[in-house]
């Protein structure tokens, strides 16, 4: 991608509140839209992104910020649904078809287990439709392969809790001990609580532009989209809910994939990222992206994490934010939350929890169905 | 007072197992399908080829399989009719598939990645006739 920008970016925080999902998606939608300097009826296209709600749902969260007449798309790929948007906004800009084009994404996640995540009738009433138990399975293999241990899973965790102290708009805030971690509640063995988000409430938004439209309008900071990948499932891919099986050899892998994909668009590799802000659903979530995005070989994703490469300060931080497991998990948000500090740390407006010289930043999504989303953005 | 008499076995899904009328407890074989062009294995059956979309032919896996992962689900979630504590497992099957599944009582405590176990007609909850792995014999 080559002409499009983000001229603005809003955020609800995450956390749990009274309002209901319309109100979380105008604050971000009116938040954003105040950053690019645009009026809610300059907007040429929008795309709302949620998986819980009622029908019109981005109907109903832009009513409450305006009636353009313009189109409302929805969009939803599981925790995929603000990558899933953010592409095609981008593709409207990039084609020309449009000029400036919202995303907003907003969820208002019940506690506990994630509900309707795809799963047959046959596999919820015989307990196999347990999101967490996939990510128990997925985190023994990965100690199985590589040297990741028990405390390296616990570490990821004490990593993003620090790191969320200085983010206002994430749900916790406060620091936790490897030793904390590792006695909270066991949910599905290895993990345990605190080693898995808590699926919640918020919303995040982004006005994306065309670089000249921007230029006209001059728009202060326009962070450059370099590429937003979207891919959907193979035969061959790894074990995802909700599916029961998965091949017994040559598993592929849809994470890598999309992150692939995003790179060759942007002609771009994973060393030149200055910081990433990847799908932590659970603990062995984020070691697995460190190799899936290329930030390492693999093996090494216990040692990326054990130099302290990947907390904020060394050489490629990751969730500075204080990622899923501390901000907490508004489904559709997600996507648009990690745009959002993406953006943030781009624009050098992150505060306490800047990344020195933050230039190039990567977002990563993954969704129940497989979907995978990676996106690039750069000063 | 009546006692309300027990459910009525039934399969949790048509066609999971190769016999569907298998008494609960008894070593059975899962039912997948296999591609007819390009071998690729499915389970649950399915009716053409996700990869290629070609025929398919129904098989039976092997009653005897590897565990390379598991986990254990502690607590309920909603809609679940098993009682927990129950294990789930990762089984690999030599047909070139990996199937989750539940693990019987007895293989859920004592658990080992990589032992040998055999699939078996599960009452895993009353009246529910699933799939299910345990140890192996012999």
């Amino acid at each position: 991608m080559d002409r499009t920008v983000i001229a603005g970016v809003g955020i609800h925080p995450f956390g749990r509140f009274e309002e209901s999902y319309r109100e979380l998606g105008a604050y971000a939608v009116r938040e954003a839209l105040a950053d690019a300097g645009v009026r809610y009826e300059d907007v040429d296209f929008s795309f709302v992104a949620n998986v819980g709600a009622e029908m019109a749902k981005g109907q109903n969260v832009l009513g409450l910020v305006g009636a353009s007449g313009k189109p409302i798309i929805n969009v939803e790929a599981a925790c995929g649904s603000s990558g899933s948007g953010m592409r095609l906004a981008a593709e409207l800009i990039e084609s020309g078809a449009a000029e400036i084009v919202l995303c907003a994404g907003v969820e208002k996640a019940p506690r506990g287990y994630v509900p309707a995540s795809g799963y047959d009738q046959w596999q919820i009433e015989t307990g196999l439709g347990v999101n967490p138990a996939y990510f128990g399975i997925v985190a023994q293999q990965l100690m199985q392969q590589t040297d990741v241990t028990l405390e390296d899973l616990a570490d990821v965790s004490v990593k993003n809790h620090t790191h969320a102290v200085e983010n206002p708009n994430a749900m916790y805030r406060k620091v936790f001990s490897r030793e904390q971690v590792l006695s909270s509640t066991r949910v599905c063995p290895p993990l345990t609580l605190l080693m898995l988000c808590s699926p919640n409430e918020g919303a995040a938004a982004a006005v994306l532009m065309s670089e000249r439209e921007a230029a006209r309008r001059g728009v202060r900071q326009p962070v450059r989209i370099r590429a937003i990948s979207l891919v959907s499932k193979l035969p061959t891919d790894d074990l995802l809910t909700p599916a029961c099986s998965i091949v017994a050899e040559g598993i592929t892998r849809v994470s890598a994939r999309a992150a692939q994909e995003a790179y060759e668009a942007a002609g771009l590799g994973p060393d030149e990222a200055d910081f990433v802000e990847c799908q932590d659903t659970d603990s062995a979530a984020e070691l697995i992206a460190y190799r899936e995005l290329g930030l390492c070989e693999l093996g090494g994703e216990a040692e990326l994490l054990r130099s302290g490469a990947t907390t904020l300060g060394g050489r490629i931080p990751v969730n500075v934010s204080g990622g899923l497991l501390s901000k907490g998990e508004p489904l559709g948000a997600s996507g648009l939350g990690q745009v959002h500090e993406l953006v943030s740390q781009i624009r050098g407006r992150a505060g306490a929890r800047q990344v020195e010289g933050a230039r190039m930043g990567l977002g990563h999504v993954v969704g129940a169905g497989h979907t995978a989303s990676v996106t690039i953005l750069s000063s | 007072m009546s006692e309300t008499a027990p459910s009525p076995l039934q399969p949790v899904r048509a066609g999971l197992l190769a016999d569907d009328a298998a008494s609960p407890g008894s070593t059975t074989a899962l039912l997948a399908s296999r591609c007819e062009a390009c071998d690729l294995v499915a389970f649950p059956r399915r009716d053409h080829c996700e990869r290629c979309g070609d025929g398919v032919e129904s098989i039976r896996l092997s009653t005897r399989a590897t565990l390379i992962a598991h986990t254990e689900v502690i607590h309920p979630p909603p809609d679940a009719k098993v009682e927990v504590p129950y294990g789930v497992g990762l089984v690999r099957f030599p047909e070139g598939i990996s199937i989750l599944g539940l693990l019987d009582d007895a293989l859920r405590q004592e658990v080992t990645v990589g032992i040998e176990v055999e699939t078996f007609a599960h009452e895993a909850f009353e009246g529910g006739l699933t799939y299910g792995y345990r140890r192996a014999e012999g």
